[in-house]
């Protein structure tokens, strides 16, 4: 938990197959008594998503969706929760605050093919 | 359930599963929704087989051991399974007629998220349940939980692939080949 907001939850699948739009959801609270802006970034792999805005009210959630191909391994997500900061005679400034991951753990499906007899002999 | 007129040959790629006819025998055929043929008889179906004609023959006797060695390709989690090799006869409607049958010991597939080529082998010990003086033909499959598809988890079979040859002394085609004075 940050100090403004909550990632409640990021609802991803169990296994996902290669190939497979994976599709993930971050939720997060604002845990503030008032209306804060968030912006959630995340990394897939290495790789940043888009990065949405909502604007919260206070006590209030917001759910944010990602998604991504799954490549041929597992995958770590990782998501931060930003929220936008003015003070007094000051210009705004993105503040990081909360911080959660997840993993997609890549499913393997059964494939046979080429069977066939290379040799046969007396042994 | 849809009956169809079978109008090609009964080729799994471009078949859809169902029953089908051969129109000029009115022989009953059935593919699978995984491309398994199958033939019907007398109130039950029979997997088909391919048969090719083997590549080569092996020379065995009673006592001896066949070796068949296969290549397979595979993807997917870790899999613990056995080959199992036959030798038997080409019986009615290209089933294979299996006579001697042996396990390999069970081996586990590892883990491969692309296909991957695998080997195995399996041992089948040649005793008299096959006579001797006769062709046999073999084939080999995968087993424990795994389901038989040709080419996919199992082989073609080899026509004629073993000879038994007779453990017991044979002489034959005893001619004079020629007679002079010496």
């Amino acid at each position: 938990m940050g100090f403004w907001t909550d990632i409640t939850s990021i609802e991803a699948p169990q296994k996902a197959t290669e190939g497979q739009v994976v599709n993930v959801r971050v939720t997060v609270k604002n845990i503030y008594s008032q209306s804060l802006w968030v912006v959630v970034t995340g990394y897939v792999d290495g790789s940043e998503f888009p990065q949405p805005l909502a604007e919260i009210p206070g006590g209030g959630s917001y759910t944010f969706d990602f998604y991504f191909y799954m490549p041929a391994r597992d995958i770590s997500l990782q998501f931060w929760s930003y929220i936008w900061l003015v003070y007094p005679d000051q210009p705004g400034y993105w503040q990081v605050d909360d911080y959660r991951t997840a993993s997609v753990p890549l499913e393997v499906t059964v494939a046979f093919s080429e069977f066939k007899i290379t040799d046969y002999i007396k042994v | 359930m849809a009956i169809k007129t079978l109008e090609v040959t009964l080729n799994p790629l471009v078949m859809e599963a169902g029953w089908f006819q051969d129109p000029a025998t009115g022989q009953w055929y059935y593919i699978d929704e995984e491309g398994r043929r199958y033939i019907y008889a007398a109130g039950y179906i029979y997997p088909m087989m391919q048969w090719e004609t083997a590549p080569k023959v092996v020379n065995v006797s009673h006592s001896d051991t066949l070796r068949i060695l296969v290549s397979f390709k595979y993807s997917g989690p870790a899999k613990t399974c056995k080959l199992r090799g036959c030798i038997g006869n080409l019986s009615l409607w290209n089933i294979f007629d299996e006579v001697l049958w042996q396990w390999s010991p069970s081996f586990t597939i590892p883990e491969s998220t692309t296909p991957t080529t695998r080997t195995s082998q399996v041992d089948i010990p040649i005793t008299t349940a096959i006579a001797a003086g006769k062709s046999y033909s073999i084939y080999t499959k995968l087993e424990d939980g795994i389901s038989f598809t040709e080419g996919l988890t199992g082989s073609v079979a080899f026509k004629d692939a073993v000879f038994v040859v007779s453990a017991e002394p044979t002489f034959s085609d005893f001619v004079i080949t020629n007679y002079q004075k010496v």
